[in-house]
């Protein structure tokens, strides 16, 4: 008996021992992971927090949002982080034309617009109604041209740009590029992007006419003299503001005939670039109401934009934060 | 000793239990996280499907490379009727296709179109806005290569109606994606701005040109477009031989097909080389790509050497596409009869040959009867046959425009190349027999019934019999067989082809 119960006992210490190693092992393990999760989840926390970020609020208790046509997916992310929603409903916010939107903020019928500077037109509305317009700048984007990838240019001078769509370069040799005609699309008049062109990229030189294009349509035949939109081709050159080009086009390098983004004075349009100003066409993004509209609840809406938290949300956007 | 020895065995003994219990902890754990990340895995899979713009994922990827100005396709032998059914007072015209050889597909594919067109009637979208002029009016776009495209027309009141597509492959009855049109390295965001912008732009359209909301609102229109498809929301779509028709919120896009050729896999990607349906007769084969083929029950198009062009279609005059059984008995019939008649063409050179025969329903002497018109054209040429028939054909088959569809092309031609004829016959619908009609005063020969039972009556056209040698191209004639076991009209086309 004596011999049987030497004999289990030291057996029996041993996965007691065992059992004991196992779960001290286990629990190290598992407390790193939960560790790690509780810190993830509290990284996360601060991010939302950041700020005066603890806000979060419902539609209606948004300020009724105006966006132009290139600032709507910024604003649609704002609504998404702002209500802690990812679906954002058609009456949140609306997208307007130009001078329009001016117009519906001096009519009262939206409390704030994101959109670029107010123009000359803008203004004189404001002038007109009797206020002012109170702006302020909350992000930045890069006003890009494109060319086909196989196009041996990469990069191009201010002056290159300029002397292109005014009419005096008219062939990819003048720039290093193959011995071919440049074809400078262009965008419609009246349009942002081609009021951009003119202010950010032309300043006070004329634009040359740009190419038109006539083509049948299957149903209502023969389209004659409309401008010609930007087809990629091989010695083609067109522009527009980065996130609405990257909407558009494929900048990607994996698809077939993709478009390439060249570089201005060498500079690649990137974050960096674009926020400490070497990239030479920006085009800023302002958040503009009514100077006499003193609402707490735009006064939050700008705040926590002007935060960590706003911040964040343009760049996450796409765009280029203060 | 003994305990030293003792000792030694404990411990040797407690490291291996040891070892052994902390190596299956650490498996086990190590199978537990394994099982954490196919987790995660398995959770993302239904937001690809969200996002993606079909629901239907499609396991298979079959290769495919776009399509050669060169390449030919075939329609597929399958045929279809237009029906109509009613659903909370909204007409309902839809198809419904037969001839495939599983029933289990083919009554997979008839139920999704149903479904999809009541899923439509019964959202939201069509019950608040909607009124009593609502209707719904869905056609077959696309039924080549193996693959079947539907359009379904939604009005919704007067001003405002919407677009919707169902495509299938039919191997397998599934739904298809609207990147299975497109190769893997096609530039998709590419070719949808630029035919965004050609699709919008007729929006624009007005007697005096292109209106003044076009300049502030057409960047807009693309970009909010193209911001749907990117975001996979434009899940709507339907294709012709020619054109790609995507839709989103009442908006469509087209893309032509032939001007991103080499980025079109549809030509080929689900061609299965199998025998999928039941009929077997040559239909539409060798049609160049791009060509859009005439809405018609039966399409007899080949080419059947490099320099003999064969284009015949049989379409209903009135565009009903509603025959009946017995109607589509003496249509089949009347198809290889004329199928028959063509053999004497393919044998010859530097031709092209169209016939356009529409069918019409007629009540005469209270008979109900199927009438077949023939417009026959002929053009020849003695040499060079590409460049001065086939090619100008083709340019301008492929440039046609949509409404275009039951005209000869061969308009495009010069008019001394051009011959053409034209005749009628007509079927008793209840017994199927041709009433064979003679002119008075004519030549009173007998017609050859080919199935030996046709009644022959006064005619007034011409007849010309199978014997006859005689070049006739202007008069009508009448081709006195019937059925498909009779083929004695070659040496008439011969000499009509080698004028």
């Amino acid at each position: 008996m004596k011999k049987v119960i030497s004999a289990i006992f030291p057996i029996l210490l041993m996965v007691i021992a065992s059992v004991i190693c196992a779960g001290i092992y286990l629990f190290f393990t598992n407390k790193f992971s939960f560790g790690s999760k509780v810190q993830n989840n509290a990284e996360a926390s601060q991010n939302m927090t950041a700020g005066d970020n603890s806000i979060i609020l419902s539609e209606n208790e948004l300020p009724r949002i105006g966006t132009s046509i290139f600032t709507q997916s910024l604003a649609k992310e704002i609504i998404k982080d702002y209500t802690q929603n990812p679906n954002v409903s058609e009456e949140a916010l609306s997208c307007f034309e130009l001078e329009e939107g001016y117009q519906k903020l001096l009519n009262g019928e939206i409390d704030v617009l994101l959109t670029t500077e107010p123009s000359e037109e803008a203004l004189s509305l404001a002038q007109l109604s009797g206020t002012e317009f109170e702006t302020q700048l909350i992000a930045k984007e890069g006003f890009v041209f494109y060319v086909n990838k196989n196009n041996p240019v990469n990069s191009l001078k201010v002056s290159q740009v300029q002397q292109i769509y005014t009419g005096e370069f008219t062939n990819w040799s003048q720039v290093n590029g193959n011995s071919t005609d440049i074809i400078p699309f262009q965008r419609v008049d009246e349009s942002d992007v081609q009021r951009q062109m003119k202010s950010v990229v032309m300043k006070s030189l004329s634009l040359m006419n740009p190419p038109m294009e006539n083509f049948n349509d299957k149903v209502y035949g023969r389209i004659n003299d409309v401008i010609a939109m930007y087809d990629n081709s091989e010695n083609a050159i067109g522009y527009g503001l980065y996130n609405e080009s990257n909407i558009l086009y494929n900048f990607e390098e994996d698809v077939d005939n993709g478009v390439k983004i060249l570089k201005i004075n060498d500079v690649e349009p990137n974050y960096d670039s674009i926020k400490n100003g070497s990239y030479p066409f920006v085009t800023s993004y302002y958040l503009v109401k009514l100077k006499n509209n003193s609402s707490e609840t735009i006064d939050i809406f700008k705040d926590t934009l002007l935060s960590d938290r706003g911040k964040q949300i343009i760049k996450e956007a796409g765009y280029i934060d203060n | 000793m003994i305990i030293r020895k003792n000792i030694k065995v404990f411990l040797i003994v407690f490291l291996v239990i040891l070892l052994v219990t902390i190596g299956v902890v650490y498996i086990y754990k190590n199978s537990q996280n394994n099982s954490m990340g196919s987790q995660v895995i398995i959770e993302s899979v239904p937001k690809t499907i969200g996002d993606s713009p079909t629901e239907i994922i499609e396991p298979e990827d079959k290769s495919t490379t776009g399509a050669l100005m060169q390449d030919t396709y075939e329609n597929n032998k399958l045929t279809y009727v237009y029906k109509s059914r009613q659903k909370n007072g909204v007409e309902i015209t839809y198809p419904e296709i037969s001839g495939l050889n599983s029933d289990s597909i083919k009554n997979s594919i008839n139920s999704q179109i149903s479904d999809r067109i009541d899923r439509i009637l019964d959202s939201n979208t069509f019950r608040t806005n909607s009124d009593d002029s609502a209707y719904v009016n869905a056609t077959i776009t696309s039924n080549f290569s193996d693959v079947l495209s539907v359009k379904i027309f939604v009005k919704f009141t007067d001003s405002f109606s919407k677009n919707y597509g169902v495509n299938f492959r039919l191997d397998n009855g599934n739904r298809i994606k609207i990147d299975d049109l497109f190769t893997s390295n096609a530039p998709k965001k590419n070719i949808i701005t630029s035919s965004a912008y050609k699709s919008f732009i007729v929006n624009y359209y007005t007697e005096d040109g292109i209106s003044n909301d076009f300049y502030t609102n057409i960047d807009s229109d693309i970009v909010n477009f193209l911001s749907e498809y990117n975001s996979g929301k434009v899940t709507e779509f339907s294709f012709t031989p020619q054109v790609i028709e995507l839709y989103r919120d009442g908006k469509t896009v087209k893309i032509d097909m032939q001007q991103y050729h080499q980025y079109m896999t549809i030509y080929s990607k689900f061609d299965t080389n199998e025998d999928l349906y039941k009929d077997d007769y040559n239909n539409g084969k060798d049609i160049p790509v791009f060509v859009q083929r005439p809405e018609c029950v039966y399409d007899l198009f080949e080419k059947p050497n490099s320099t003999c062009y064969i284009d015949v279609v049989l379409y209903d005059k009135n565009g009903q596409y509603d025959f009946s059984e017995g109607e589509m008995k003496i249509i089949r019939e009347y198809r290889n009869s004329l199928y028959s008649r063509l053999n004497g063409i393919r044998e010859t050179s530097n031709v092209y040959y169209s016939n356009y025969v529409s069918i019409e329903r007629k009540i005469e002497n209270n008979v109900e009867i199927l009438v077949f018109e023939e417009e026959e054209k002929f053009a020849a040429v003695e040499d060079n046959f590409n460049d001065r028939i086939y090619n100008q054909i083709l340019v301008e088959q492929r440039d046609v425009n949509a409404d275009n569809t039951s005209e000869s092309k061969i308009y495009v031609l010069d008019d001394d190349m051009i011959a053409s004829a034209s005749m009628e016959r007509k079927f008793d619908i209840q017994t199927g027999n041709e009433i064979v009609e003679r002119q008075e005063g004519e030549d009173n020969q007998d017609s050859e019934n080919g199935n030996g039972s046709n009644n022959s009556t006064e005619n007034t056209n011409q007849v010309t019999n199978s014997t006859s040698n005689e070049v006739n191209n202007s008069g009508n004639s009448v081709e006195n067989t019937q059925g498909n076991s009779v083929n004695n009209s070659g040496g008439d086309i011969d000499a009509r082809v080698t004028f």
